[in-house]
């Protein structure tokens, strides 16, 4: 084995058993909800499975303007999403499937034509 | 007083094994990021690895734990770089995560006394799941994780001449973390189990508070070099077969035909699982050594639903590169459709020989000999010289310290 060799193989054995990749990808997924809409009032935050089980993820009452407490959790991936919101004096709801990547996702909920527009911001 | 040193593993692609390392490495390093939409796991799949990995545990120690066997250490673990290669898929979605694999398996045995009869003690060791971080040593026991840990501990008594070895011991699987929104709840379970063999004979038996759990019967008619058997002619040429019988399983019985196909370097593998599922697995395994320290194998795998998975992979001493190889779909919960990663590492040895495990032959090694004097003075026998030159022995030769 070739001296310059020793370097790199100590490199890539150290890279290897530190398993560097939660150093560089995150594992968890740290949400927060913006409310943008004028009359909404977000109310929670579910993740929902295909058996009907939910698991609450924000339960804050956010009002128009307002942003919502950090919540972790280990959902790196593909989800389907419950938003729980009033309007109107209505509780109102909206069901969908998001990916999410690791770390800090704020999400900006706002309205437009009637109709809630989520993006990550 | 003469004293003769063994030497080092010979073998060029034993030599070569950190280049082969650094081409494998790179490989996987850039093929890794194609399967990150790999086929998903299931936390099925996961619930009943605890029961694969105590048979997989089971079956290495049959294979290693021999009447002539004098040792065996065996060190794996899965690397995947990203998450998405073994993604989780349950009811609330796709959960991004690594599945692991760590293993730890020593067997030590020794003479008692100047009888033919030898102790030993084996110990073998398994952390596997899956977790939202990649770790070595500690994991993250996420929302979502299950990881567990199966033990098993044994003694083992045997008697070379009439190749006669009875083992014994105790084999705990211990769930450190079950997340209980996905996995089926479980709990610690400790198994006895026993296991008796003479000469190709191989008896074994498990069971736990609640009775049996599994009833195993072997043949191994393939004459092993390694464990006192002949080194070529027809008995290398005679199939291993192997039935387990389980007590808690829908397809109660397993069968499984080992055959030489030539000269101990090229195996045919078949299992089968009956009454109902029939043909489970082929593998074709190609080792350039008998001592299997380096070894290409393709597999073919039949699934639940019928539909037939190909896949195959390569071994080079410590790493182990395999695409919807049979062996990672059954012990990593049915990952497929990635490359996997292994830095695996397995060594058994006899009489001073070392071999992979299972193996027909031992590694070749290079030995050189040199006479040592009591004054300190050595001798190194010359090579093979043409005839006509006259050896001479120096005598009375004196050490002078350098100026």
């Amino acid at each position: 084995m070739k001296k310059w060799m020793s370097l790199p193989s100590v490199l890539l054995c150290v890279f290897l058993f530190g398993c560097v990749t939660h150093y560089v990808v995150d594992g968890s997924v740290r949400l927060q909800l913006g409310n943008a809409t004028e009359n909404c009032t977000l109310e929670s935050l579910f993740v929902v499975s295909s058996n009907g089980k939910e698991l609450k993820w924000i339960d804050e009452t956010v009002l128009p303007g307002e942003s919502s407490k950090v919540e972790e959790r280990d959902l790196v991936g593909n989800f389907r999403i419950r938003l729980v919101y009033e309007k109107d004096g209505e509780l109102k709801d909206t069901v969908f499937t998001r990916h999410f990547d690791g770390g800090s996702t704020f999400l900006q909920i706002s309205e437009k034509d009637d109709v809630l527009v989520i993006r990550k911001k | 007083m003469a004293i003769s040193e063994k030497g080092f593993l010979r073998g060029s692609l034993i030599r070569t094994t950190p280049v082969w390392g650094f081409i494998f490495t790179l490989i996987f390093l850039l093929v890794a990021p194609l399967s990150v939409n790999a086929s998903p796991i299931k936390p099925q799949a996961l619930s009943n690895g605890g029961r694969i990995a105590s048979e997989t545990q089971l079956e290495e120690i049959s294979e290693t734990v021999r009447p002539g066997a004098s040792g065996y250490f065996a060190l794996g673990t899965y690397y995947f770089p990203h998450p998405g290669q073994t993604a989780l898929k349950s009811d609330f979605g796709r959960h991004e995560g690594f599945a692991f694999r760590q293993r730890l398996s020593m067997y030590f045995s020794g003479p008692l006394g100047k009888s033919n009869w030898s102790l030993g003690f084996l110990w073998w060791f398994e952390r596997h799941g899956f977790d939202s971080e990649d770790f070595i040593l500690f994991p993250e026991y996420g929302q979502f994780s299950l990881i567990r840990n199966v033990q098993t501990a044994g003694l083992n008594l045997s008697f070379k001449p009439l190749s006669f070895a009875l083992t014994g011991g105790i084999q705990y699987s211990n769930p450190e973390h079950v997340a209980s929104e996905i996995y089926s709840v479980e709990s610690d379970t400790l198994y006895g189990f026993a296991q008796a063999m003479l000469g190709p004979i191989l008896g074994q038996f498990v069971f736990n508070e609640n009775g049996w759990t599994s009833v195993r019967a072997a043949l191994r008619l393939e004459s092993k070099e390694n464990f006192g058997g002949a080194s070529s002619g027809f008995q290398t040429y005679l199939p291993n077969l192997d039935f387990s019988l389980y007590h808690d399983a829908s397809d109660s019985m397993r069968v499984t035909w080992e055959q030489n196909l030539f000269k101990q370097i090229l195996y045919g593998e078949v299992t089968a699982y009956f009454p109902d599922y029939g043909f489970h697995s082929a593998a074709l395994k190609y080792y350039p050594d008998p001592s299997r320290l380096v070894s290409l194998e393709a597999t073919c795998l039949r699934e639940p639903d019928g539909d037939l998975v190909f896949g195959g992979g390569i071994s080079i001493l410590m790493l182990r590169l395999a695409y919807n190889h049979a062996h990672d779909m059954k012990n990593l919960f049915g990952s497929k459709g990635t490359f996997v990663f292994e830095l695996s590492f397995a060594l058994g040895a006899s009489e001073g020989k070392m071999f992979g495990r299972n193996a027909a032959k031992a590694a070749p090694m290079e030995s050189t000999s040199r006479t040592i004097f009591e004054n300190g003075s050595s001798y190194k026998p010359p090579k093979e010289e043409s005839e006509g030159v006259k050896e001479i022995t120096a005598k009375g030769i004196r050490r002078e310290k350098a100026k």
